[in-house]
C-alpha cells in the first residue's frame, strides 16, 4: 500500500488555507487599487492619511464619500453574484447555473425599468433598489409557486423550466415597458440593465453588507450538505441530511443575496458563473472551500472591474457588465483551452 | 429485531398497480438476508420503503422496533449504510472526499474532520480495495471502482446495518467474490446485512437467509436450502432449472445451486 502512497489530508488543507489568505490579501489589494484610481489618482498615503483625518477636506471627500462607499459596494455585490452562483451551481447540479438562471435578474429589472419608465424613479433615490428588490422576489416566489403546483416540491428540473419560462415572461414586460419610454429613460433602463455601481451610498452598502454577512454565514454552515447534494438526493438523505430543507435553505438564501446585490448595482453578469468555475477548476469542488474563495475573488474581480469601467474611457463610464463580460469570455476561454491540453 | 414489516401495501404516485400487495419480512441483527426476485417484482420499492424514502400505503414499518417515519435521518444515518443501485455525480470529487461524506453523520455541518475520521476513511477504503485510487476523480473510475467506492462510503458511516441494491453487478467475478466475502465477513462481526441481488446462487452460498419476491408479496422466504426449489424458480422466474449441491471445495460446500436448464 505504501508504494502508491496517496496525498495526506493535512497538505491539501493546509494548501487551501493558503489559498484563502492569498485571496484575502489579493482582494485588499484590489481595494486600495481601487481606491487609488479614479478622475484624480491618490497614493497609498493619502488613503491611510484620510482615514486619521488629517488629508484636506477634498481628498477626504473623494475618498470617504466617493471611492470608498463604491469600492466597498462592488466588492460586496461580487462577492455576493460569486457565492449566489456557487450555491445554484449546486442546487441545480448544473456548472451552468448562476444566479440569476431562474429569473431573479429578469424579476428585478422588470421592476427597475418600470420605476424608471413611468418616471417614479425621478421623485426618490432609493425608488429604482426597492422596485428591483421587490421584482426580484416576486419572481422567486412565483418561480417556487410554479415549480410546487407542477411537480415534487423542488424538483431542480422543474424549478430551471419554470425560472426561465418566467425569465421569458419579464424579458417581454421589460421590452413592453422599453416601448413606452422616452429616449433619456431607454437609456437609464438600458444602463441599469448592464450594471453599475456608480450611484454607491453608505446606508446601501450597510444593507448588502447585511446581507451578505449573515448569508456567508448560513452557506459556509449548508456547505457539507451541498458537497452531499452533488451526489445525489437519495444519497444525501441516506447519509442524513434533508434533501427538501437543504435546498430550501440554499435556494432562499442565495436568491436574497442575489435580489440584494441586482438591487443597488443592477445586473452584472458572468461574474456569478465564472468565479465559482475559475475557484473549482483549480481547486476542487469542495464548497467549504468553494464558497469563501469564491467570495474573495468574486470581490476582488469586480472592484478591478468597476475600476476599470470608470477609468478606460475617463471622462465616460463603461457600464460595468460589459467590462466583466468582456475581459471574462476570453479569460473563460484561454482557462478551457489550458485545462482541455492538460 | 432489525427491520420489522407487516402487511405492507405500496403503489407509486400517479400509478394504479399496486407494486407490493401485502408484504411481510423480519430481518433479525446480525443476519445476511438477500432479497432476490425477477425484475419489476418490487424489490427496490421495497428497499426504499426500508428505508423510509417510500411511505406505504397499509402497513406498518419498524426498524429497530421504532416506526421507520419517527427516525431522524441523522438517527438512521448512524445506523445504516446505504449502497444505493444508481448514482449521478455532478461535479468531480476525488475518491477521498467521496468516502468522506460517510463521515458526515458523525460530524454535521461544522465539526472538522479528525485524525480518527481520516483514519476510518483510509481503512475503509483499504477494505475496500479502492485505496490506490484515493486521490483520483471518482468520475474516471470504471463502473465496479464506483461500486466499490460507494461500499467503502457506506462502511464510513460505521453502521451496524448495511443495505444494498445489486452493489455487484457491475464487478469482475474477483472483486465480485471480494464482496461477497466482505458482506459474510461484516455479517460474522455483527452487522446486520440487507442485500437485493439478481445472483441467486451467490446469494444462496453466501446470505443466511433468502426472500424471493414475487407479484407484489414474499414467494418464499427462510434458509436457502428451504427456499430455493425448482418449482419456486419455475413459478417466480418461469424458467425451468435443477437445484444441485455446491461440489465445492470452500467453506460454502453443499449449498443450493440453480442451473437452468436450456430449452
Amino acid at each position: 500500500m505504501s508504494s502508491i502512497e496517496a496525498e495526506p489530508q493535512p497538505a491539501d488543507r493546509r494548501r487551501k488555507l493558503l489559498v484563502l489568505i492569498f485571496l484575502t490579501i489579493l482582494m485588499f489589494a484590489c481595494v486600495v487599487i481601487g481606491i487609488r484610481i479614479g478622475a484624480v489618482d491618490l497614493t497609498v498615503k493619502q488613503i491611510i492619511l484620510s482615514f486619521f483625518g488629517k488629508t484636506d477636506v477634498t481628498t477626504a471627500l473623494i475618498i470617504q464619500e466617493l471611492r470608498l462607499p463604491r469600492v466597498v459596494q462592488s466588492a460586496l455585490v461580487g462577492a455576493s453574484l460569486a457565492v449566489s452562483g456557487a450555491v445554484f451551481q449546486a442546487l441545480l447540479r448544473n456548472p451552468l447555473a448562476d444566479p440569476y438562471i431562474l429569473g431573479i435578474s429578469s424579476g428585478a429589472s422588470v421592476g427597475a425599468v418600470a420605476t424608471v419608465v413611468f418616471g417614479i424613479a425621478a421623485h426618490s433615490l432609493w425608488a429604482v433598489p426597492i422596485a428591483a428588490f421587490a421584482g426580484a422576489i416576486i419572481s422567486v416566489l412565483l418561480v417556487l409557486r410554479l415549480a410546487a403546483t407542477v411537480g415534487r416540491s423542488l424538483d431542480t428540473r422543474i424549478l430551471l423550466l419554470s425560472g426561465v419560462i418566467l425569465g421569458a415572461f419579464f424579458n417581454a414586460l421589460i421590452l413592453l415597458f422599453l416601448t413606452f419610454a422616452d429616449l433619456e429613460s431607454f437609456r437609464s433602463a438600458l444602463f441599469w440593465m448592464m450594471g453599475s455601481n456608480a450611484g454607491a451610498t453608505w446606508p446601501a452598502v450597510y444593507m448588502l453588507g447585511g446581507y451578505a454577512c449573515v448569508s456567508l454565514i448560513i452557506f459556509i454552515g449548508l456547505a457539507r450538505p451541498l458537497n452531499l447534494l452533488a451526489i445525489g438526493e437519495d444519497t444525501a438523505a441516506f447519509l442524513g441530511i434533508s434533501p427538501q430543507k437543504i435546498k430550501l435553505i440554499a435556494y432562499g438564501g442565495a436568491s436574497l443575496l442575489t435580489a440584494a446585490a441586482v438591487s443597488v448595482s443592477g445586473t452584472i453578469g458572468f461574474v456569478g458563473l465564472v468565479v465559482p468555475h475559475f475557484i473549482r477548476m483549480l481547486w476542487g469542488n469542495d464548497y467549504r472551500f468553494v464558497l469563501p474563495a469564491s467570495a474573495l475573488l468574486g470581490a476582488s474581480g469586480l472592484v478591478l472591474a468597476d475600476t476599470l469601467a470608470r477609468t478606460v474611457v475617463k471622462p465616460t463610464e463603461l457600464p460595468i457588465g460589459v467590462v466583466t463580460v468582456l475581459i471574462g469570455v476570453p479569460f473563460f476561454v484561454w482557462l478551457l483551452r489550458k485545462r482541455a491540453k492538460a | 429485531m432489525s427491520w420489522n414489516i407487516a402487511n405492507v401495501r405500496f403503489k407509486h404516485r400517479n400509478s394504479d398497480k399496486y407494486v407490493l400487495k401485502d408484504i411481510s419480512l423480519e430481518i433479525t441483527p446480525g443476519s445476511f438476508t438477500a432479497i432476490l426476485g425477477p425484475n419489476g417484482a418490487g424489490k427496490s420499492s421495497l428497499l426504499n420503503i426500508l428505508l423510509g424514502l417510500n411511505k406505504p400505503e397499509a402497513g406498518s414499518v419498524n426498524f429497530k422496533t421504532v416506526p421507520i417515519n419517527k427516525w431522524k435521518r441523522s438517527e438512521l444515518a448512524k445506523q445504516i449504510g446505504v449502497v444505493a443501485q444508481t448514482e449521478e455525480i455532478s461535479f468531480p470529487l476525488s475518491v477521498r472526499d467521496v468516502v468522506g461524506m460517510g463521515r458526515y453523520p458523525h460530524l454535521g455541518p461544522w465539526k472538522r474532520e479528525s485524525k480518527h475520521d481520516e483514519e476510518i476513511v483510509s481503512s475503509v477504503m483499504q477494505t475496500c480495495d479502492v485505496f490506490q485510487f484515493a486521490d483520483r476523480d471518482i468520475n474516471t473510475l470504471s463502473g465496479g471502482e464506483k461500486q466499490r467506492v460507494r461500499i467503502a462510503r457506506a462502511l464510513a458511516q460505521q453502521p451496524d446495518t448495511l443495505a444494498l441494491d445489486e452493489p455487484t453487478a457491475a464487478l469482475d467475478i474477483a472483486h465480485e467474490m471480494a464482496a461477497f466475502n466482505l458482506l459474510k465477513n461484516l455479517a460474522k462481526g455483527g452487522m446486520t446485512v440487507m442485500l437485493i441481488t439478481h445472483h441467486i446462487n451467490l446469494a444462496a452460498r453466501y446470505a443466511d437467509s433468502l426472500a424471493v419476491l414475487h407479484n407484489g408479496a414474499v414467494a418464499a422466504s427462510g434458509p436457502p436450502a428451504e427456499v430455493l426449489k425448482p418449482q419456486l424458480i419455475q413459478e417466480v422466474w418461469k424458467w425451468p432449472a435443477i437445484i444441485t449441491p455446491h461440489p465445492g471445495p470452500g467453506p460454502d460446500t453443499g449449498a443450493p445451486q440453480v442451473v437452468p436448464i436450456s430449452k
